[in-house]
């Protein structure tokens, strides 16, 4: 069982909340403008990371509102938890360029299939 | 909504009426009680809390600010506001007031972006009252309920029995919890508290 710090409501047990999937994951602007192939990719293709990974939950039974939380997969340790649209807290280790990658990365993609 | 006639009033039945006398039967002892406590006013309000417009017309309409802190209650007389979220609450009022309170709320939150809906039947509420109470809902609720956590005037949404509700630690002396559950759980809900009451009850 995982203690999860809610933004708002504070320390409270997992069965409290809902799992949402990887974070961060931006809605194409324009969907009609992509291949079959980037839009499986925004619906389908996650991160899947063996270790830190940003992913959203709910607090379903609380609160009822999303968040994020910094979580690793491996050994469930919850490096940081923060509200949507809050700055990206660092993973352990990880340098600030790095933190950004993911969300520099996305956009340019979806911009290439708006492009066609 | 006009005020229910009298003979409204008669047809109605609560949540819970048709287990009330098992409920009496179950709280015969010194040590817990459990009871219904039937037909509250509710409504639901949405608003910015920072918004000193919002809680000048709830005041206005209620006697009562909507509380910013998180899972915290407003007591005055027989109202209440509840914190359920960063932007909403629920209003819990004696019998049969939704009518006026709402026609007040609408009226003073009409241009702010904030709304206040009549959720009056959602829930019921169980008062569950005595120095064991405390030890009655641990059995099924992983929430900390000792004071140091979880004082008077708090209220939280989570799960007992497997049920949502919001639980709110109305006193202290004697120690009492208020249970709002959702009208459709509260029989689950009843049953699973006087299974969890008997080994309180002597007479058993
Ligand atoms: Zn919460």
């Amino acid at each position: 069982m995982l203690l999860i710090d809610c933004p708002y409501c504070g320390e409270r047990p997992e069965i409290e909340f809902s799992y949402g999937g990887e974070a961060h994951i931006a809605r194409p602007e324009n969907p009609g403008a992509l291949s079959d192939k980037e839009w499986a990719d925004f619906l389908f293709m996650r991160g899947n990371q063996k270790g830190a990974f940003r992913e959203r939950w709910i607090h379903t039974q609380g609160c009822r509102r999303w968040f994020n939380v910094l979580r690793d997969t491996t050994s469930h340790e919850i490096y940081a938890v923060y509200k949507i649209g809050a700055p990206k807290p660092p993973a352990p280790g990880e340098k600030p360029v790095a933190a950004k990658k993911p969300a520099a990365k996305k956009p340019a993609a979806l911009k290439k299939g708006a492009g066609k | 909504m006009a005020e229910l006639d009298t003979r409204a009033r008669d047809l109605r039945f609560s949540p819970l009426e048709a287990v009330s006398h098992r409920l009496v039967a179950a709280s015969a002892t010194d040590s817990v009680s459990a009871t219904e406590l039937p037909f509250t006013t509710q409504i639901g309000l949405r608003g910015d809390a920072s918004d000193a417009a919002f809680v000048k017309a709830v005041k206005a309409a209620i006697g009562l600010a909507p509380p910013s802190e998180a899972c915290t209650v407003a007591v005055k007389g027989d109202n209440r506001i509840l914190w359920l979220g960063p932007d909403e609450w629920l209003v819990v009022a004696p019998d049969d007031v939704e009518g006026a309170l709402l026609a007040k709320l609408e009226k003073g939150l009409a241009k702010l972006g904030a709304v206040a809906i009549d959720l009056t039947g959602n829930r019921t509420v169980i008062e569950l009252s005595g120095p064991s109470a405390r030890a009655v809902l641990e059995k099924g609720c992983y929430h900390d309920m000792h004071p140091r956590a979880f004082p008077v005037g708090r209220v939280v949404g989570t799960l007992i029995a497997h049920t949502q509700l919001f639980l709110e630690r109305a006193s202290d002396n004697p120690e009492t919890f208020r249970l709002y559950v959702r009208s459709s759980f509260a029989r689950h809900m009843a049953e699973w508290l006087m299974d969890a009451m008997a080994e309180f009850n002597e007479s058993n």
